[in-house]
């Protein structure tokens, strides 16, 4: 009868300490892991179909706030495509003869495109209620020559940051498209990507060294981390970067097939999404964009599509 | 007192263990029981008289044969206790360190390649004369170019610049590739005959080995090969040697080749370029001299995978069976532009194209493939690298799957 006793006592708090340990568990987890990869979901996937053709290779992608418009540059088929906020396809902007490669894109508060085109060694200035397309003025911008451009971004006040890969360093354009000054110059390494988070801080990605540097608005550096290995939160091919509201930092490795997320000291914190051609995976993906409601924007460029996560 | 007997009986066990453990982990030969047994059928192979040589092996002289071998059963040839690498490793710490560089076969612990693990009548156990003992992997061929030799070279004497283990240097140099050759060469740099042939540019903190090969050539005074046109007029693209920036270029980052080289810059007016900072052509090119074609700096493979390391991991990768012959020949530009592309992955034209261009057969007969078709798992239309995987496969064909089980039903889900 004592054993008996005893064994129900035991069996009842072994059923209390499982309680217990399951109600913390449930209060843990979702704190430290409250962006894993089961907690991304795909919201969906843009791909070729009828309406928009066969997508070529993609470049940049915008979610313009304002507009509350999806823009997507098709680079080989010279195209600007843009979808409603419901990621339905609305049209295809193909300027003509002015537009050769459009790899990248910001767009201004008063509705101009800026858009950079490798092919033309240039970034050109989209109006389309002007439907104008001119060269952004880099008549004082030292080496003009030599210049080469790279990613682009753009703050909340305006302001347009190209890099120039040739000369490794961060041009800064202003609200009036302006050439303001060189912001960042780093020689030592080439610049992959460039973003500007809401606080106006300034981030670069260096694919050969795997390194993601912060620059403060005035282009101090501030922060510096990462590097390329095999082991978990170290960089094979990192390609882009972006930075969400709460100051996470999202990093787009192309070899790795996976994107890697950061807090704001260069913690690594997770990765999420894997190699493979099903929604949600990715293949060679090539750039991120990160809009103000934390939409995740990919290009997964060898599976020709843009896998949108939330 | 008897519990005061019983604790010192057991601290004197724990004791005696505990030197036992020290002991056999400082020197798993130390505690060998007797091998001279296997001298009694194993003497056929000569192996007593080479135990008696003072060269030999130390734990191969000693007779401790168990040091190496289980005399037993083992996984490995030989009845070796472990992996070779690993073996030798056991007893041989120093090797271990980390280091950059690593010679192939340490790298793969194949120690045996080089040293005898019994005896040898060569120094340090090498199992042939230490000046042709790199020959028998470096075919002389490529190693001299040239007639004329280098005077180390000339003498085999390969461990005067070289270690043959692993370095801090790149290709196992004894020193810093800027500073090995002044070692020998620091007079010669005030050799008015010296100073001419470099035509007064200071070359002092020069990469000397990036102009001579330091093992031979044909030219004189080692130079490489192939020349590039301006490479007799230096101000061509140099500031004059008086000047006083000398060794500065003439104008700002690759604009001093494309302005000989027309046309080439609009290899990098594409999607996906090279482009990097300041003169990036000499980045992959040699701008004075080079054996190589197209003055390289190197062998494809050297170039590519010195920035594309994770390229370098997954060719390393044992698991890794089946690759691409070009890949295999580490011909990167057979498939991909080195210079920029307009299409994934620097492909010089669209994927089907590239293949066809070799696979001709394949263009005529294949599983649907093109802009017509569709793959269902990621509704882009389907290529050949929709199946294969050029840069190495598990699987044969270098697909992606395994053709018997799961390839074919990745799309076709109802059969």
């Amino acid at each position: 009868m004592k054993k008996c006793n005893l064994f129900f006592v035991s069996y009842k708090r072994c059923l209390k300490y499982l309680l217990v340990v399951n109600f913390l568990f449930l209060l843990v987890v979702p704190v430290n892991a409250s962006g894993k990869t089961d907690s991304f979901s795909i919201v969906t996937t843009l791909t070729s179909n009828e309406a928009v053709g066969r997508l070529g290779l993609i470049g940049g992608v915008l979610f313009d706030e304002n507009s509350q418009r999806l823009y997507v540059c098709d680079s080989s088929n010279k195209r600007i495509l843009s979808y409603d906020s419901k990621f339905k396809y609305l049209d295809a902007l193909q300027p003509g003869e002015g537009l050769n490669c459009p790899a990248g894109l910001v767009r201004t508060n008063n509705g101009k495109f800026i858009v950079v085109d490798p092919t033309k060694k240039s970034v050109l200035v989209i109006d389309t209620r002007k439907r104008s397309v001119k060269p952004l003025d880099f008549s004082k911008v030292p080496k003009a020559d030599s210049f080469f451009p790279g990613r682009i971004a753009m703050d909340s006040a305006d302001n347009i940051y190209i890099i120039d890969r040739a000369n490794s360093r961060v041009l800064l354009f202003g609200p009036k498209l302006q050439f303001n000054r060189e912001i960042v110059r780093d020689d030592t390494r080439v610049m992959s990507d460039v973003k500007v988070d809401r606080k106006g801080s300034i981030y670069t990605l260096s694919t050969i060294e795997g390194r993601v540097t912060k620059y403060d608005a005035s282009g101090k550096k501030i922060l510096e981390f990462g590097k390329r290995g095999k082991d978990k939160g170290e960089f094979s091919f990192p390609v882009s970067l972006a930075i969400d509201g709460k100051g996470l930092i999202y990093v787009v490795d192309q070899h790795k097939s996976n994107v890697m997320v950061f807090d704001g000291k260069g913690k690594f914190l997770f990765d999420f999404s894997r190699f493979g051609w099903r929604e949600g995976r990715l293949s060679f993906p090539s750039y991120i964009f990160i809009n103000n409601s934390n939409k995740i924007f990919v290009v997964d460029r060898g599976n020709s599509r843009i896998s949108i996560f939330r | 007192m008897r519990q005061n007997k019983k604790l010192s009986c057991v601290s004197l066990f724990l004791l005696s263990g505990l030197i036992f453990v020290w002991t056999s982990s400082v020197c798993p030969a130390a505690n060998m029981p007797s091998y001279r047994k296997c001298i009694t059928c194993h003497e056929h192979e000569g192996l007593r008289q080479e135990t008696m040589s003072p060269d030999a092996h130390a734990p191969f002289r000693k007779q401790q044969c168990g040091s190496c071998h289980d005399p037993h059963t083992s996984n490995y040839k030989f009845l070796i206790k472990e992996e070779v690498g690993a073996l030798c490793k056991s007893c041989h710490t120093k090797r271990a360190e980390m280091q950059e560089v690593y010679h192939l076969p340490v790298e793969e612990g194949d120690c045996t390649s080089c040293h005898d693990p019994h005896f040898s009548k060569n120094k340090r156990l090498l199992i042939a004369k230490q000046g042709d003992l790199c020959f028998t992997c470096h075919e002389p061929e490529s190693i001299f170019p040239g007639d004329r030799k280098h005077g180390p070279a000339k003498q085999k004497q390969c461990l005067k610049c070289h270690y043959p283990h692993g370095s801090d240097n790149e290709w196992l140099l004894v020193e810093n590739k800027k500073k090995i050759c002044i070692t020998c060469h620091s007079k010669d740099l005030k050799d008015p005959r010296v100073i001419k042939a470099h035509r007064s540019y200071p070359v002092s903190g020069a990469d000397c080995v990036s102009c001579h090969n330091p093992h031979a050539s044909d030219k004189k005074n080692l130079t490489r090969k192939n020349e590039h046109e301006p490479f007799k007029n230096c101000t061509t693209c140099h500031n004059p040697p008086d000047s006083k920036n000398p060794l500065g270029i003439r104008k700002a980052g690759a604009k001093v080749c494309f302005d000989c080289h027309k046309g080439i810059d609009r290899d990098f007016m594409r999607i996906n370029t090279h482009i990097a900072n300041g003169m990036f052509c000499t980045n992959c090119h040699n701008p004075h001299v080079s054996d190589k074609s197209s003055l390289k700096k190197g062998n494809l493979t050297r170039i590519c995978l010195a920035c594309h390391t994770d390229s370098k991991w997954r060719m390393e990768n044992k698991k890794i069976k089946y690759q691409h012959p070009e890949r295999k020949k580490g011909k990167c530009t057979a498939c991909h532009d080195p210079h920029g592309s307009n299409f994934r992955l620097f492909f010089p034209d669209k994927e089907i194209a590239v293949c066809t261009t070799c696979h001709k057969r394949h263009a005529k007969f294949s599983h649907p493939v093109g802009d017509e078709t569709v793959d269902p798992r990621s509704r882009r239309d389907i290529t050949c690298i929709t199946c294969h995987d050029l840069m190495g496969s598990r699987y044969e064909f270098e697909l992606r799957f395994d053709r018997g089980k799961e390839l074919c039903i990745q799309c076709h889900t109802s059969y």
